[in-house]
């Protein structure tokens, strides 16, 4: 048992920039992050014995990863008055604020508007997935795959432009 | 601005350091997958009629004569054969519920599918108590000493009973919308994103 707790934490040591990315693209508040890598860790442990049979441990991973943070819940906390104002290290250059890190926020802050499955629809393309794969993947038609896909990439693109960030 | 530029972006992004991969497993816990809501409370709840299974026993203290006693007792003992049933059933779904991963979108399918049997198991389980209870209420009524059966009483009764039944209903659909609606409604809308036609 223990040996299967630290083969699995080994895998998730791998792939935690994976579950790190999809936790940022459904979730916009570093605690709600959290929350969510909490919760993916702890659906895949829990079918971890599913896995044995599949080929890739990431393959796998994407799947209940994504599917868990499709139906994840925020959990209901008090109100705490948020800005849209960029983080004061990403607005000045001068303190650290890189190019990529602008426009990773940019990206992330127009994919938190998307709808769940459209969030999915473009982490499987980033992930370099194909129609056909990301279609089992979400148990849609490959034309229904593609569709939304393009769909989902306007929307992005226009999100971006909206927040008036070009890159 | 090309997609491109957002796929570079991305394979550059290595995920930061911020989330803390749990040492132990068995602390970790799910508590924000609808799922995992609604078996808190059928936990909760089971463990609350089961509770309640046992306070009933003692009812019959307010029990006027011998033949209401013995009334009690034959109704509470169906109520308990019933509700045997039925909480053994619920329990079915509550362990069902607790092994189910969420791998692939049949799963979602299962889950919805399992969750909507339940609501309508409960909603007759509640329905068939209430039953019972009426039942309970007619005879401890009609055999009270000194009750005058004329029309006005039957009158009052019929409506009494009828305000009584729309009381339950409605308590029993805002709980079940409470506790299983939204959720239910939350995992359709997934469903219904995932249909959706071309």
């Amino acid at each position: 048992m223990k040996n299967k707790e630290q083969e699995f934490l080994a895998h998730i040591e791998t792939n935690k920039g994976i579950i790190h990315k999809i936790c940022k693209m459904y979730m916009d508040t570093a605690d709600d992050q959290q929350d969510l890598f909490q919760e993916v860790v702890y659906q895949l442990w829990k079918s971890y014995d599913s896995f044995q049979e599949q080929s890739r441990f990431s393959t796998w991973m994407y799947r209940v990863a994504l599917n868990t943070a499709i139906v994840f819940l925020k959990k209901e906390r008090r109100k705490v008055q948020t800005s849209d104002a960029m983080p004061e290290h990403l607005a000045d250059e001068d303190h650290g604020g890189t190019e990529k890190e602008l426009q990773l926020y940019h990206f992330y802050k127009a994919v938190q508007q998307l709808e769940k499955l459209e969030k999915a629809l473009v982490f499987y393309h980033l992930e370099n997935y194909s129609h056909r794969e990301i279609a089992d993947n979400l148990g849609i038609s490959e034309v229904n795959a593609r569709v939304k896909l393009n769909r989902a990439k306007t929307k992005l693109k226009e999100l971006i432009k909206q927040q008036g960030y070009a890159f | 601005m090309h997609f491109d530029d957002i796929q570079s972006l991305w394979n550059k992004d290595d995920g930061g350091d911020d989330m803390v991969v749990p040492v132990n497993l068995e602390k970790i816990k799910s508590a924000n997958q609808p799922v995992e809501r609604i078996r808190q409370y059928v936990k909760r709840e089971g463990w609350g009629q089961l509770l309640a299974i046992v306070l009933l026993g003692y009812a019959p203290h307010f029990c006027k004569t011998e033949l209401q006693v013995v009334a009690y007792y034959s109704l509470y003992s169906v109520m308990v054969a019933i509700c045997g049933y039925y909480l053994y059933r619920f329990f079915r779904f509550y362990r069902r519920l607790g092994t189910t991963a969420l791998s692939t979108r049949e799963h979602l399918d299962e889950v919805y599918y399992d969750i909507q049997l339940h609501v309508e198991m409960y909603r007759s389980w509640t329905y068939a108590i209430l039953m019972l209870a009426l039942g309970f209420a007619t005879i401890r009524l009609l055999t009270s000493p000194g009750v005058v059966i004329d029309s006005t009483m039957v009158i009052k009764m019929i409506l009494l009973f009828a305000v009584f039944m729309l009381l339950i209903v409605v308590c029993t659909e805002l709980w079940i919308r409470y506790t299983y609606g939204r959720y239910l409604k939350e995992i359709k809308k997934i469903r219904g994103e995932l249909r959706e036609e071309l």
